[in-house]
């Protein structure tokens, strides 16, 4: 019987005091603004340091392009390339893949060899921009896995591609 | 004047008579000997016909085809259809022939063959043993001479039944055409479906003449490139199974796959030597591709070529002592051959363009290759690099393959735009090329030797 | 102003009119001369093929039969009459040269190689039956023949019924009859060559020269020579279904019936150089 009497005192204790503590502010806090990007039930904005993010950021340039049975890294790679090195940077523990690809004009085996042949010369150019090589690996498709689906110049140029794809 | 014609008569008249006498009958030389050319069309309309096979008793079996008499029917059609695919007869078939009775395939009735300009005659018989096997007997007859050719026998396991009948086919091409066998042969290849970007690729296997495939793969990672071990136990193929570029032996029996070797390095093209004792492959390092050899049943690599570009591939002579392979060294895809353990490298293809996918021919007189001058060309060449001849005109057409007695090329056609890709087989001389049924598309096709 | 004529002048003018009178007459009563008498019309053989040995029957043989001519396209010359026992026929010899020559020298049809897909099965069917002539299908009946040649095939009546020489005269075969068997032999042996099977790489270089004898019925004695080139590594595998392919042809188109007998010795020896292409 005192129990429930102390009870009954201290909650009404407690929900007076809470009465109290609810007071309109003098200053009114800071308004909200848009939803942050890290909202993800908000937006769909990529995490920072992810796959997404990355492609997102890189918007084309996780892909340089070859000349017809050449790896050679021109001007256009080089500047794609720097971009990569400068977004992997910024997260160092982030491995990636480079994929070497082909177009489908040349036989299978060969261009095996040759995907291969242009994914390590864009490792090595990025290893070149202070890229950990520890970090890298490489793979090729050959002709395995065309983007342009075509049978013409424009869509062969496409295919000939190194593309780096960050791992999550 | 007068009296010089009488003078001139008498002087005329014996020479006449001289004459005449040389002119008369019996003469002093030999009896002349006559030549005669005779041309004749390598288009022959040589007529084969080949008979349902006959049987002593109609009885079941344990085969796919039914009943003895069933069955007979069905091993003289996977005869007809070997030899009227092959293209070097004008074969009728057991459905649109009389089925002669069992007493006639050893003593036939060459009167009516000949009334129905019949030129050779495949008969035939098949018996059910007790323990469950075939029997097939095989005789060929030469119609127009009434006489017999050639003639054998075979018991087989129930399921090997197709196996005798291409047998039989093989014994009456070799007898008529004074090749080597080759019907009675497996094929590998990569069978395909889906979309252009996202190929599914499954390793598969079937007789040389499309029956019995099986698929070996469920096409979950990409397979590519595989190879029958000379003694058909294995099947060593390319696949993508771990992320990466690797090579895996399979049993075709259990399905049961083992690597190769363990590498962190990506490797491409296996090869079988062809006493199956050793194998090639090549491995790219830094971007360096290069053919290594090693015991097929593990050992050592030796290290076949060290040029800067891409070496790759390679194909035995079928005495084992050279290699054809193909590098880039020169700048461009180009052919090469060496000797066995590496030595001895030199460029054998010079026809401009660019030359790839060597292969030797099982009777060693010439390499099969792709010949890439804008489109790509199935193409033949001496081991010495003369006497190029193109099998092939088409889009895209890649990757020869021989088969056993070095006289028929299969390859595979990839469609522009589409770039479905299918079987395709063509004779040495260009002609009879032929789409092969497969369930699917099919690629990297890979004929495995004659079986014994 | 008239001037009258002189005596010289009348003189002469009448001596004119006389010789034109006269002239007038010769010429009105002069009789037509008798024509000349016709040319005696003698056959000529237009032929470059000049024996070194003269082939032209006896000139003091007994005439031919008083036989109608023979009008239309003649029999070839290896046809015999239907009897089995073949005779050189000396018929066509007195007419003029082309046609025989048309008829023997040319390899007769099929002569387009890719053509006869069916053609080779009849000489096969053949060879069993009654041994034919190639050309099997010409009738004895000449094309062109007339009533005139029907009513006057036996002969004129009255007119001697027979030419005792039936059988040629000549003591050799002219170079025409010579060919004429060769085609017929070859014409023979193409049907069974085509048909037999040899294909592959470099076949079209091999040559097959067979050399055999045949018996005066036209079969074969024996096959003694053979002699195969243009092999390469390529075709050497065919080489021997090539020469089983010859040697089955020639067996095939034979006997070969046509051969005169009297000139076995001219026809016996023969040697066939095979090729396909």
């Amino acid at each position: 019987m005192n129990k429930r009497l102390t009870l009954t005192m201290v909650i009404a204790a407690g929900l007076a005091v809470s009465a109290c503590a609810k007071k309109a502010p003098q200053v009114l806090p800071p308004d909200p603004g848009p939803p942050s990007q890290t909202e993800t039930t908000v937006s769909n904005a990529p995490v920072p340091g992810s796959q997404a993010d990355f492609a997102a950021q890189m918007m084309g340039q996780d892909t340089i392009y070859f000349e017809t049975d050449r790896f050679n890294i021109d001007a256009t790679d080089q500047a794609a390339l720097a971009a990569q090195a400068q977004w992997l940077m910024k997260y160092p523990t982030k491995r990636l893949t480079v994929e070497g690809h082909a177009d489908e004009r040349g036989t299978r085996e060969y261009n095996l060899a040759l995907g291969e042949r242009r994914a390590n010369a864009a490792k090595n150019y990025l290893v070149s921009l202070g890229v950990e090589t520890g970090r890298i690996t490489t793979v090729s498709y050959g002709k395995e896995r065309p983007v342009a689906l075509g049978s013409d110049e424009e869509s062969w140029a496409r295919n000939r591609r190194a593309v780096t794809v960050t791992i999550d | 004047m007068k009296k010089i014609i009488p003078f001139l008569l008498a002087a005329v008249l014996p020479a006449s008579a001289l004459l005449a006498q040389s002119a008369a009958p019996a003469p002093a030389a030999a009896p002349p000997e006559v030549e005669e050319d005779v041309v004749g069309s390598l288009d022959n309309d040589a007529k084969i016909a080949i008979p349902a096979f006959a049987t002593n008793a109609d009885v079941p079996t344990q085969t796919s085809a039914g009943s003895t008499s069933t069955l007979g029917f069905s091993v003289a059609n996977v005869i007809f259809a070997d030899l009227r695919n092959n293209g070097l007869f004008q074969p009728t078939g057991p459905s649109s022939l009389p089925r002669p009775a069992l007493a006639q395939v050893q003593a036939p009735d060459y009167g009516s063959w000949q009334s129905r300009g019949v030129d050779m005659l495949v008969q035939g018989y098949v018996r059910a043993e007790s323990s469950g096997n075939i029997t097939v007997g095989c005789y060929l007859y030469d119609v127009a001479l009434g006489q017999q050719r050639v003639k054998a026998g075979w018991t087989v396991a129930p399921g090997d039944w197709r196996r005798a009948a291409h047998k039989c086919a093989d014994l009456v091409y070799s007898n008529l055409s004074g090749e080597n066998p080759f019907f009675d042969s497996r094929v590998a290849y990569i069978a395909e479906t889906g979309p252009k970007d996202r190929r599914m690729k499954r390793l598969a296997i079937m007789d040389s003449d499309g029956a019995n495939h099986t698929f070996l793969t469920t096409g979950q990672t990409i397979a590519l490139t595989p190879r029958y071990s000379p003694d058909y136990k294995s099947i060593m193929y390319l696949s993508y199974t771990n992320g990466q570029p690797r090579i895996y032996i399979i049993d075709p029996q259990t399905k049961a796959q083992r690597l190769l070797l363990s590498t962190n390095n990506p490797l491409f093209a296996p090869r079988w030597s062809p006493d199956g004792r050793w194998v090639l492959y090549s491995m790219a390092t830094g971007g360096n591709t290069d053919i290594y050899k090693i015991p097929s049943a593990g050992g050592t690599p030796i290290k076949l070529t060290d040029a800067p570009g891409i070496d790759i591939g390679g194909s035995f002579s079928p005495d084992g002592s050279k290699i054809v392979f193909e590098s880039d060294r020169s700048g461009s895809q180009q052919v090469y051959v060496m000797n066995a353990d590496g030595t001895g490298q030199r460029r054998i293809s010079f026809f401009g363009g660019r030359a790839a996918t060597p292969e030797w021919s099982p009777r060693g007189d010439q390499i099969a290759f792709t010949h890439i001058v804008g489109n790509l060309r199935i193409a033949v060449m001496d081991p010495a690099g003369g006497s190029l001849r193109y099998l092939t005109d088409s889009w895209q057409d890649e990757a020869p393959t021989w088969a056993p007695n070095g006289r028929v090329v299969q390859f595979f056609r990839t469609a522009k735009t589409s770039g479905k890709t299918s079987l395709w087989q063509v004779d040495l001389t260009g002609r009879n090329e032929r789409r092969l049924e497969t369930p699917v598309d099919g690629s990297d096709p890979a004929w495995g030797p004659l079986r014994p | 102003m008239r001037r009258a004529l002189s005596r010289e002048e009348a003189f002469g003018l009448g001596l004119a009119a006389l010789g034109h009178v006269a002239l007038a007459w010769v010429l009105v009563m002069a009789k037509p001369s008798a024509p000349p008498p016709p040319i005696d019309r003698v056959s000529v053989t237009l032929s470059d093929e000049m024996g070194a040995v003269s082939t032209s029957p006896n000139p003091k043989s007994d005439p031919m039969a008083d036989k109608g001519p023979e009008l239309g396209e003649p029999a070839p010359v290896e046809e015999a009459a239907p009897p089995p026992q073949p005779q050189a026929q000396p018929q066509p010899k007195p007419q003029p040269a082309p046609q025989p020559r048309v008829a023997a020298v040319p390899p007769p049809k099929p002569a387009p190689v890719p053509a006869p897909k069916t053609a080779p099965a009849k000489p096969q069917q053949q060879t069993k039956a009654a041994p034919k002539a190639v050309p099997a299908t010409k009738t004895p009946a000449k094309a062109g023949a007339s009533s005139f040649d029907q009513l006057f095939a036996k002969g004129i009546p009255g007119g001697s019924s027979k030419g005792r020489d039936q059988t040629s005269a000549a003591s050799q075969a002219s170079a025409q009859q010579v060919a004429s068997w060769s085609s017929s032999i070859n014409s023979r042996v193409r049907g069974p060559w085509n048909s037999c099977p040899v294909n592959g790489l470099d076949v079209n270089k091999l040559r097959a020269s067979v050399r055999f004898t045949l018996d005066p019925n036209g079969r074969v004695q024996s096959i003694e020579d053979f002699d195969v080139t243009g092999v390469t590594e390529a075709n050497r595998a065919q080489v021997k279904p090539f020469k089983d392919c010859a040697v089955r042809a020639i067996r095939l188109a034979a006997p070969f019936a046509g051969l005169p007998p009297e000139f076995h010795d001219q026809w016996k020896n023969r040697r066939l150089n095979f090729r396909k292409e």
